[in-house]
């Protein structure tokens, strides 16, 4: 529970926003960032690099957010790994939806890079509760 | 049939006194009836709309040209078949079984349908159905008035499809964008150049303004297609109003403009509201305010009451409103001054939306202006009270509480008066969303419910209580200009629909049914208490009852204790092994009181103790007696009972 957030791996295919929201969490956060262009190259840097907290974007073209998390919940090694979405889609049952599906939480684009970091370590300090 | 069956009648059908109804002006008296006759056939032969007339029994006898251009079938091939030849399987057997159970009974439909024309393609019409009735009162005919609507329903289905993927295909660019500025002006970069963090600031402030345009976009999106979703809870006001001054403090510094909170609620008052989407709805007022007031202004957010409402008031000293204006200022897209929008900023949607969402909560909004003087907008909510609390009501074994689920205010209104005049505790909520909260915080004994609401209609609520077996068996009594058909959808009992009431409301037979849900002492019913928690058991026994019983369920000893303590029962079954004790314990509070001793049969899994069945009726056993036969010798129970029943 002392565990310190360092690790986030980052998946969007849009590679402006990945660049924008890596900066702030590196920046602002200090936190060490991976990104993925992709649902599949998210799977495979997760058991390359054990990354601590997801920040997934749900669209996406091939496997999809959803998908991806479905992906990692079928796997004991990865299934405890907390997931955030990000999404541009902002209907509150879809948000309901992705909290369903076992997200962590779900953050709305356009997101405000100054506050995200914290937000996204808040979500890690509270992720048991 | 009485009626002489024409094959193709050389004009429209009359109300069997040649009487062609409205006469049409300029023409007068008997001579001009064939006048009349030929203008009228003119008129529907050249109407835009498809016309159709059938027999009494629904055999196609006239059909206009509009019908064969829509249709594709020529007037020979359609005279004399039945309407279904259009049918397209899109609309299923109950829809059709409601549609003509309401034209037979000599009811107007109206509604839309999706028909197949003879070249196999589909359309969408919205049509209207009005029976005719002959001289002895007989309906005769019936006629349908249809109008193609494809057209204007893949328009809308475009329009929608468009709004959405242009607002996602935004918001992702402005994710960048907004990102990008935001890190920037943030210093995230390094130090910037003061004129260059200037322009930045402008391109992020516009940037945050484009965001607020497309979300308002997809807001009345959402509000077209019914799909904005609220999630109602009690908040207490003053801190959901802090929080959304203390949100917007920077917007208003932006406009050199200072919010002031003045509460003059003398205590707490709580409201059951989506917090977002009051926050919305305060936000919005806040930044017209802003925009709208003189540089140094202050903008004043008072608290108050008003007639059981909380009162959210937001006053600028602003130019004020042009009266030309105050009809229309919550219609979407409208401003005050086009030539001042550049300046002001804004869709022009804020107002619309906040409107809409207000009336959701159940509450209203307002304005005041005085030119040159500043404009007060308040917001209406009405107090939630801590009474309908479950905690505080459990104290409450008093009289039956109805819950009212009516979204026309004054109809509720009246509905509420009569029901506690008939001695019942009332509650109203304006919509489904309401009702469910309610139902939610509070027991009721019976919910009066409207069929046509706005967003949620009475049938669907029913159906999603019926899901939880909490409310599976809270008596319902529709109330409703729809009642009819309500119960061709519903089915009648399934839904557990004790009475159908139609408008004009006929109060005598309300209170009786609301008695016969409540108290069961209506109609020589019994009323039995189920204690029970295996709900295929209770529903079972249930529906073999229903003819001579009003049963109530209780799935916990606790539950029990509250409905003996509620309500009198002729019988008791009980079941021993509950979630949180044994069925037995409620046997003292039978055995009190000097009425008449309840027979209680109980229907276990287990072994009874000896001593335990000298209180009892009976003792039959899961396992060994089918749920049929308890029901059979309840019911020989209830015959031996009512026949002692006078020494009583």
């Amino acid at each position: 529970m002392a565990t310190a957030l360092t690790r986030i791996l980052l998946v969007d295919d849009e590679p402006d926003i990945r660049e924008v929201v890596s900066l702030a969490l590196e920046t602002i956060g200090g936190f060490t960032v991976e990104m993925a262009k992709s649902g599949r190259e998210a799977l495979e840097m997760v058991r390359q690099w054990n990354p601590q907290l997801i920040l997934l974007d749900v669209m996406m073209p091939g496997l999809d957010g959803p998908g991806t998390l479905g992906r990692l919940k079928e796997d004991p090694a990865t299934a405890d790994i907390p997931v955030v979405f990000m999404t541009a889609k902002a209907q509150p049952q879809e948000l309901a939806r992705f909290v369903e599906l076992g997200a962590l939480d779900v953050i709305v684009k356009p997101l405000d890079p100054m506050t995200l970091s914290e937000r996204v370590r808040s979500l890690w300090e509270h992720r048991n509760d | 049939m009485t009626q002489k069956k024409k094959k193709h009648p050389s004009g429209p059908v009359y109300n069997g006194a040649g009487d062609p109804g409205n006469g049409i002006a300029g023409l007068r008296g008997p001579k001009q009836t064939e006048e009349q006759l030929k203008l009228l056939l003119k008129v529907v032969e050249s109407a835009a709309n498809s016309l159709l007339i059938t027999d009494a029994d629904g055999v196609i006898q006239w059909v206009n040209p509009a019908f064969c251009e829509i249709t594709g079938y020529t007037t020979g091939e359609v005279v004399g078949r039945k309407p279904s030849i259009l049918k397209s399987g899109k609309q299923d057997a109950a829809f059709y079984r409601s549609l003509w159970e309401t034209i037979r009974s000599g009811k107007v439909w109206h509604g839309e349908i999706v028909n197949r024309r003879k070249d196999d393609t589909l359309y969408i019409e919205e049509m209207t159905i009005t029976p005719v009735r002959d001289d002895a009162g007989q309906i005769s005919h019936y006629i349908a008035v249809k109008q193609d609507i494809t057209e204007r329903k893949r328009i809308e289905k475009i329009k929608n499809e468009f709004i959405s993927i242009v607002s996602h295909e935004l918001r992702t660019p402005l994710t960048s964008i907004r990102g990008s500025l935001g890190l920037m002006t943030g210093g995230v970069a390094g130090e910037l150049p003061p004129q260059a963090k200037r322009l930045a600031e402008i391109a992020l402030r516009n940037s945050e303004r484009l965001i607020r345009l497309v979300n308002d976009m997809l807001d009345v999106e959402k509000i077209n297609a019914g799909k904005m979703s609220f999630s109602m809870h009690p908040h207490e006001i003053a801190p959901l109003v802090e929080h959304a001054l203390e949100v917007n403090r920077s917007y208003g510094e932006q406009h050199g403009v200072e919010f002031v909170i003045e509460d003059r609620l003398g205590g707490k008052a709580s409201v059951q509201v989506d917090s977002d989407r009051f926050e919305q709805v305060i936000t919005n007022l806040l930044s017209n305010a802003a925009k709208f007031s003189p540089p140094q202004g202050k903008v004043t957010v008072s608290l108050g009451r008003l007639n059981g409402y909380v009162r959210v008031s937001i006053a600028d000293r602003g130019q004020g409103i042009p009266e030309e204006f105050h009809g229309k200022i919550f219609d979407a897209f409208v401003q005050v001054d086009s030539s001042d929008t550049r300046g002001k900023g804004g869709s022009g949607l804020g107002l619309a939306i906040s409107r809409t969402i207000v009336e959701r909560l159940g509450g209203e909004i307002s304005f005041e202006s005085i030119p040159g003087e500043g404009s007060t907008f308040h917001v209406d909510l009405p107090e939630w009270r801590k009474s309908s609390l479950a905690g505080q009501v459990e104290k409450d074994f008093g009289k039956p509480r109805i819950l009212i689920c009516e979204d026309d205010r004054s109809v509720a209104a009246v509905i509420n008066t009569m029901l506690k005049k008939g001695g019942f505790d009332t509650d109203i909520s304006y919509n489904a969303s309401q009702a469910k909260q309610l139902l939610a915080e509070q027991r009721y004994d019976a919910l009066v419910l409207d069929l046509v609401m706005p967003y949620q209609d009475g049938i669907s609520l029913v159906r999603e209580i019926r899901e939880d077996h909490q409310f599976h068996y809270l008596p319902v009594i529709v109330v409703s200009a729809k009642a009819e058909e309500g119960r061709d959808i519903l089915g009648g009992s399934v839904l557990g629909v004790v009475d159908w009431i139609e408008k004009p409301i006929d109060f005598s037979r309300l209170i009786d049914s609301v008695k016969l849900a409540t108290y069961g002492s209506v109609a020589g019913k019994v009323r039995i208490l189920h204690v029970e928690d295996d709900m295929g058991i209770i529903d079972l026994t249930t529906d073999m009852l229903k003819d001579i019983a009003i049963v109530s369920v209780a799935t916990t000893v606790r539950e029990g204790f509250k409905r003996l303590e509620k309500g009198t029962f002729d019988l008791v079954i009980l079941d021993l092994v509950l979630a949180d004790g044994s069925g037995l314990e409620l046997l003292p509070l039978l055995r009190a009181g000097s009425g008449k001793r309840v027979p209680v049969v109980i229907f276990t899994g287990y072994e009874i103790a000896e001593e335990n069945m000298k209180d009892v009726a009976a003792v039959f056993y899961k396992g060994h007696t089918s749920a049929q036969d308890l029901v059979a010798a309840i019911r020989s129970l209830i015959k031996i009972e009512s026949a002692s029943g006078g020494e009583k």
